[in-house]
C-alpha cells in the first residue's frame, strides 16, 4: 500500500519523449503514466481513474442536488392543500429533479464508472482517447454547473424533463428558464457522446491479449452496448433540442403547427432518445450486476452467452418502444401495435438476465456483504417495476394510468432499482479498488436498510394513489379524495430514504481514512481489475494479462502464461518502450495484440475546448453573439492544440521489436484507434442526419401540400451539381489514400489539391444556391427544416475540408508514406461519407417535392 | 498483491530515451515488411451476417411498417381492402413473412455453424454462432408477434 502510494506521487514531471527515467521497468512506467503535480497538472490530467473519479464525484453532487429537489416536491404532497412551495416552485422542483437525475447522474455516473473501469478489466493500459475522456469530464461538469447557475438568474426551468412544446416554445415560455434547459443540458450531452466513441473502441479494440469476443466481462458487453446506444439516443436528442432552440431564437417553425410544424414531432423525436435513456441506464447498471453476483455467491454467472445476448437485444428493442409514452396522443392502431408489441417483448431479455442471476444465486454459496444486498435489493425492486412495465405497455391499460402516480411508481421503480441499487452496489464493490480501502460494513448495511424501506414506503403507494386518479405534477390535491394517507407515507418513506443516501457520505468520508485495507483483491474475485494492487499504479498493467478465460483470476494460476509468441509480447512491452505511453490494440473477435500505439500525453486542450464550447452555449442563453463567436474562436484554437500532430519518428529498437513480435510499433498513434473514431464520429453525424430527415418526412406528412402553396419547389441544377462535386471530392481522395499506400507522394498531393478544391466548389455552390432560395428558414416549417438540413450539409463540408486542408499542408511537410498515412484514411471515409450525406438530402430535400 | 509486480523484468535491454531516439534509417522506415500475422484473424464474416440478420431485418421491417402505418391515414389507396384486410395491412403482413425469412437464415445458418464449430463455449466461432441462434430466435419472435398484432388492427383506426 505505501509503496504503491510513493509510486503514485512519484510522478514529478510528465514530458514522456525526453526525460530520462530510471529505476526498474516498473517505476518508470509508473512516473510515464502518472499525471503531473500541482492546482494545474490537476487539469491537465489524463489518467482513466482520475477522470473516472471526478465525474463519477461531480455526478454524485448532482445527485444529492436532484434529490433535494424530490424532498421538496413530497414535502408539499405531504398533505392536501399545503402551501410549502408554491405552484411554480414546485414545477421548478420537478423539472429540475428529473432533468438532473436524467442528464447529470445517471448517464455520467455510469460513463465515469466505464472511465475508471474498463481498462482494468479489459486488462489495458489506458482508454483508446484520454483526452476525450478529460473532455467529457470537462464538458459535463461545466454543462451542469450552467443549468443549475438557472438558480442564480432566477429563471429556473420548470416545464418537465421532457420539455414538451408548445409549453416549452417560444410562446409559452418566453423567458430564459428553457433557454437554460435546452442550452446547458444540451452541451452536457455533447460529453455523454464523446465518452460514447471511446466505450466502443476500448471494448472492441483494447482488450487484453487473448480476451476473446466469448470472454468479455459482461461489464464490457453491457457498456458496449450502452455506447451504442448512446450515440444514437443523444445525438437525435441533441439535435431535437437545437431545433426548438433554433424556433426560440433564430425564428424557425419546427414546432410550431401554425406553420407547418408539429408539436407531436417533439415528443416522437424526445422518446427517442427518452426510452433508450432507460436501457442505457439500465444495461450498464445490469452489467455491474452481473460482475457482483458471481463473486459474492462463489459461482460462475449461469448462461454467460443468453445474458450477453439479452444486453445486444435489448439494446436494439429499446428503439422500438418510444410510442409508448405517447398511446394517449392519437396514435393509428397499426402504429400502436409496433410499439406495445416491442414493448412487451423486451421483458424476454430482462427476465433472460434475472433468471440468470437467481440461478448463479442459487446455485452458489452466497456471502452477504453490502454490495451483495444492493444487488438483491435490485432484484426484487427492478422485477417490481419491470411487472408494471409490462402493463403500461398494453394500449388500453397505458389509458387508464397514463400521467397518474402509478407511473410515477412504475419508473421510479425502474429507476432506482435497477439503476441507483446496481450504482451503489458497485460503490461498495469497486471503491476499494480506487481507494485501497473497504468502504464500512455496518454503515452499508443500515445504508441499504434504509433505502430499502425508503424506497417501498415511497413509492408503493404511488401506485395505489395513481389508480385512484391522483395525476402526476399537480402541486397540490383537495382532501378527501382518499389520497392523505397514501401521500403522508411517501413523503415519510423519502426521508428516509435521504437518510440511507445520507449514511452513505458518512461512510464514504468515514472509510477515506478508517476503512479496512482492502488489499490487491478483497472480494476474491474473477475479472482482471482485481489482478493490481489497489490503488493501481498509473499504467494500470505493467505486464498486460493474457486472458485464458472467461475468469481468469479463478481459473489462471498464472496470468502471464500461455501461448510463447504472447509471452514474449507482454514481457517485452512491460519493459520497453519505456519513451511513450504505450498501449495495445488487439483484434475484434480473437484479441490477438494488433498495435503498440502512443497515447496522448497530459493536456491543457481540452479544458480550452471545453471552455470554448460552453461559452458558446452559455452566451447563446443570453443572446451574447460576440461572446459566442469568442467561444467558437476558442473552440477552434483548442481544438488544433488538441490535435496538432507531435510526430515522433519511429527507432531501430521499435523496428526491432516490430519484427520479433509481428506486432505494428505506432509512435504516432494507432491507425485502429483513428479509424474507428471516424467511423464513429460519421456514424454521430448520419444519426443527426436521419433525424432531421425523419423530421422531414413527419413534417411533411403533416402537410397537405408540401411545399406549401407560397413556395415555389426549388430548382435543381445547382445542388445537383453541388452534390456530383462532393462525390468528386470522395472519389479524389479515394484516389490519394491509393496514391499514398503506393508511396506515391507526390500524386498524393496533387489528390488532396483536387479534393480540396473539388468540396470548396461544391460548398460555394450550395452557398449561393441556399442565398438565392426565393423564401426563407422563418415562413414555414418547410424553409426551416430546408435551411437545417442544407445548412448542415454545408457545416460538414467546411469541416472537412479544414480537415483536407490540414493533411495537405502537412503532406507538404513530408510526414506521409506508404506507411504512415492514417490522417488520409480517416479523411477518405470522411469524404466517403460526406458524398453520401450530400446524395442522400440532395435526393430527398430536391426529389421529394417534384415527387410529390 | 499485484499482479502487475509478478512479472520481474530484467530492465536489461532498457536504454536511455536520448539513446533509443536514434531514427531509423527512412528507407527502413519505409519499406519494413510489418509482420502483423500476430493479428490475422480467421474470416468471421458470414458468422456477423447471420449473427445480426433477424435483428437488422427487425430494424428495417420496424422502421418501414412504422412509417408506412403513419402514412396509411393520410393516402387513401393503402386503406383499400384486399379481401377481410386492408392493403396496408397486406404490405405490412408481406413485410412480417421477409423479415421472418430473414431471421431464419441467419438463424438456421448460425445453428449449423455452432454445431460444426469445436465444442469449446469460450471458443470465438461457437460463442458468436450460438450467439446468432439466440439473437435471430429473439428478433424473429418479436416480429412474429408484431406481425400477428398487425392481423387485427384495423388501418387508420385510431386509438
Amino acid at each position: 500500500m505505501a509503496a504503491i502510494g510513493s509510486l503514485r506521487s512519484a510522478g514529478k514531471k510528465r514530458q514522456p519523449i525526453e526525460e530520462p527515467v530510471g529505476g526498474s521497468p516498473e517505476e518508470q512506467l509508473d512516473r510515464l503514466w502518472a499525471d503531473p503535480p500541482g492546482f494545474l497538472g490537476w487539469f491537465a490530467s489524463l489518467q482513466n481513474d482520475a477522470l473516472g473519479t471526478r465525474i463519477m464525484a461531480v455526478a454524485f453532487i448532482f445527485f444529492l442536488a436532484g434529490g433535494v429537489n424530490a424532498l421538496l416536491i413530497r414535502l408539499q404532497l405531504v398533505r392536501p392543500q399545503a402551501d410549502i412551495i408554491s405552484a411554480q416552485t414546485f414545477n421548478e422542483a420537478f423539472t429540475m429533479h428529473g432533468s438532473t437525475m436524467m442528464f447529470l447522474f445517471a448517464v455520467p455516473m455510469l460513463e465515469g464508472f466505464a472511465i475508471l473501469l474498463l481498462p482494468f478489466i479489459l486488462g489495458n493500459r489506458d482508454m483508446p482517447y484520454p483526452r476525450l475522456g478529460a473532455f467529457t469530464f470537462y464538458i459535463f461538469g461545466l454543462g451542469g454547473l450552467l443549468f443549475f447557475s438557472s438558480y442564480l438568474f432566477n429563471a429556473v426551468p420548470d416545464d418537465g424533463w421532457f420539455a414538451y412544446t408548445p409549453l416549452s416554445g417560444p410562446y409559452f415560455s418566453p423567458g430564459l428558464e428553457m433557454d437554460f434547459w435546452l442550452l446547458a443540458l444540451g452541451v452536457a450531452e455533447v460529453g455523454a457522446i464523446a465518452a460514447g466513441v471511446e466505450i466502443i473502441i476500448a471494448v472492441l479494440h483494447m482488450r487484453a491479449p487473448g480476451m476473446s469476443i466469448g470472454r468479455i466481462p459482461i461489464f464490457a458487453w453491457a457498456f458496449l452496448v450502452m455506447a451504442v446506444a448512446i450515440i444514437f439516443a443523444f445525438t437525435t436528442l441533441f439535435v431535437t433540442t437545437m431545433m426548438l432552440e433554433a424556433d426560440r431564437h433564430f425564428g424557425t417553425q419546427f414546432y410550431n403547427p401554425v406553420l407547418g410544424g408539429s408539436v407531436l414531432l417533439w415528443q416522437h423525436l424526445f422518446w427517442i432518445f427518452g426510452h433508450p435513456e432507460v436501457y442505457i441506464q439500465f444495461i450498464p447498471a445490469a452489467g455491474m450486476v452481473s460482475m457482483i453476483v458471481p463473486v459474492f455467491s462463489r459461482q460462475r454467472l449461469m448462461g454467460y452467452n443468453y445474458v450477453a445476448m439479452a444486453l445486444v437485444s435489448t439494446g436494439f428493442l429499446s428503439f422500438a418502444l418510444w410510442a409508448h409514452h405517447m398511446f394517449t396522443v392519437g396514435l393509428p392502431q397499426v402504429t400502436a401495435s409496433f410499439f406495445s408489441a416491442a414493448s412487451i417483448l423486451i421483458a424476454i431479455p430482462a427476465g433472460v438476465q434475472i433468471f440468470s442471476w437467481i440461478a448463479t444465486i442459487a446455485a452458489g454459496r452466497p456471502v452477504w456483504r453490502t454490495p451483495f444486498l444492493f444487488v438483491l435489493g435490485f432484484l426484487i425492486i427492478f422485477v417490481m417495476g419491470g411487472v408494471t412495465g409490462v402493463m403500461v405497455g398494453v394500449a388500453p391499460f397505458d389509458w387508464q394510468v397514463h400521467d397518474s402516480y402509478f407511473v410515477v411508481a412504475h419508473f421510479h421503480y425502474v429507476l432506482i432499482g435497477g439503476v441507483t441499487f446496481p450504482v451503489f452496489a458497485a460503490f461498495y464493490y469497486w471503491f476499494p479498488k480506487v481507494r485501497g480501502r473497504l468502504l464500512d460494513e455496518r454503515l452499508g448495511k443500515l445504508n441499504f436498510w434504509l433505502m430499502f424501506v425508503g424506497l417501498h414506503l415511497t413509492f408503493f403507494p404511488m401506485h395505489i394513489v395513481g389508480l385512484l386518479g391522483m395525476p402526476r405534477r399537480y402541486y397540490t390535491y383537495l382532501p378527501g379524495l382518499g389520497w392523505d394517507i397514501y401521500n403522508l407515507v411517501s413523503t415519510v418513506g423519502a426521508f428516509i430514504l435521504a437518510a440511507g443516501i445520507l449514511t452513505f457520505v458518512v461512510n464514504l468520508f468515514y472509510s477515506l481514512r478508517n476503512g479496512e485495507p482492502a488489499g490487491g483483491n478483497p472480494w476474491g474475485a474473477d475479472s482482471l481489475e482485481w489482478a493490481t494492487s489497489s490503488p493501481p499504479p498509473s499504467q494500470n498493467f505493467t505486464v498486460l494479462p493474457i486472458v485464458r478465460s472467461r475468469h481468469p483470476l479463478w481459473d489462471q494460476a498464472e496470468l502471464h502464461s500461455g501461448e510463447e509468441r504472447m509471452v514474449r509480447f507482454t514481457e517485452a512491452l512491460g519493459r520497453w518502450p519505456l519513451h511513450w505511453r504505450a498501449a495495445v490494440t488487439t483484434s475484434l473477435v480473437d484479441a490477438k495484440p494488433k498495435e503498440v500505439f502512443r497515447l496522448a500525453g497530459p493536456s491543457h486542450w481540452p479544458l480550452v475546448v471545453s471552455v470554448g464550447l460552453i461559452t458558446i452555449f452559455a452566451a447563446e442563453i443570453f443572446l451574447l453573439r460576440s461572446l459566442v463567436l469568442g467561444g467558437g474562436a476558442l473552440m477552434v484554437i483548442g481544438l488544433i492544440g488538441w490535435h496538432w500532430p507531435n510526430r515522433i519518428p519511429i527507432t531501430e529498437e521499435e523496428l526491432a521489436f516490430e519484427r520479433e513480435h509481428g506486432v505494428e510499433v505506432r509512435p504516432n498513434g494507432s491507425r485502429t484507434v483513428a479509424r474507428w473514431g471516424m467511423w464513429l464520429l460519421t456514424l454521430v453525424l448520419g444519426v443527426a442526419l436521419a433525424t432531421l430527415l425523419y423530421s422531414y418526412f413527419y413534417l411533411r406528412l403533416q402537410s397537405p401540400i408540401w411545399p406549401p402553396e407560397t413556395i415555389p419547389a426549388p430548382a435543381l441544377t445547382l445542388p445537383v451539381a453541388a452534390a456530383l462535386l462532393a462525390v468528386v471530392t470522395a472519389l479524389a481522395m479515394l484516389w490519394t489514400k491509393r496514391r499514398i499506400a503506393a508511396d506515391r507522394v507526390g500524386a498524393a498531393r496533387i489528390g488532396l489539391i483536387i479534393a480540396l478544391l473539388a468540396g470548396a466548389a461544391a460548398s460555394a455552390l450550395l452557398y449561393v444556391h441556399m442565398t438565392g432560395l426565393p423564401f426563407d428558414h422563418m415562413q414555414h416549417a418547410y424553409g426551416s427544416i430546408f435551411y437545417t438540413l442544407s445548412g448542415l450539409l454545408l457545416v460538414l463540408t467546411v469541416g472537412g475540408l479544414g480537415q483536407t486542408l490540414f493533411t495537405l499542408v502537412w503532406a507538404f511537410r513530408g510526414r506521409y508514406s506508404g506507411r504512415e498515412h492514417v490522417a488520409i484514411e480517416v479523411g477518405q471515409d470522411m469524404w466517403a461519407a460526406l458524398a453520401a450525406f450530400w446524395v442522400i438530402t440532395t435526393a430527398i430535400l430536391y426529389g421529394a417535392p417534384y415527387l410529390t | 498483491m499485484a499482479q502487475s509486480t509478478v512479472y520481474k523484468a530484467s530492465g536489461s535491454k532498457t536504454s536511455g530515451p536520448a539513446e533509443s531516439r536514434r531514427e531509423a534509417s527512412g528507407q527502413e522506415a519505409r519499406t519494413r515488411n510489418v509482420a502483423t500475422q500476430a493479428a490475422t484473424e480467421p474470416d468471421y464474416g458470414p458468422l456477423w451476417r447471420r449473427l445480426f440478420a433477424g435483428a437488422l431485418a427487425y430494424v428495417v421491417y420496424f422502421l418501414a411498417g412504422y412509417l408506412l402505418a403513419e402514412a396509411g391515414c393520410l393516402i387513401p389507396v393503402l386503406r383499400d381492402k384486399i379481401g377481410p384486410l386492408s392493403l396496408l395491412a397486406v404490405i405490412e403482413l408481406a413485410l412480417t413473412a421477409v423479415a421472418l425469412l430473414a431471421a431464419a437464415w441467419g438463424g438456421y445458418g448460425a445453428y449449423r455453424i455452432w454445431r460444426g464449430a469445436p465444442k469449446d463455449n469460450q471458443n470465438s466461432t461457437r460463442f458468436l454462432a450460438f450467439s446468432g441462434v439466440l439473437l435471430n430466435v429473439i428478433f424473429g419472435a418479436t416480429t412474429l408477434y408484431t406481425g400477428i398484432m398487425l392481423a387485427f388492427s384495423k388501418a387508420c383506426s385510431w386509438v
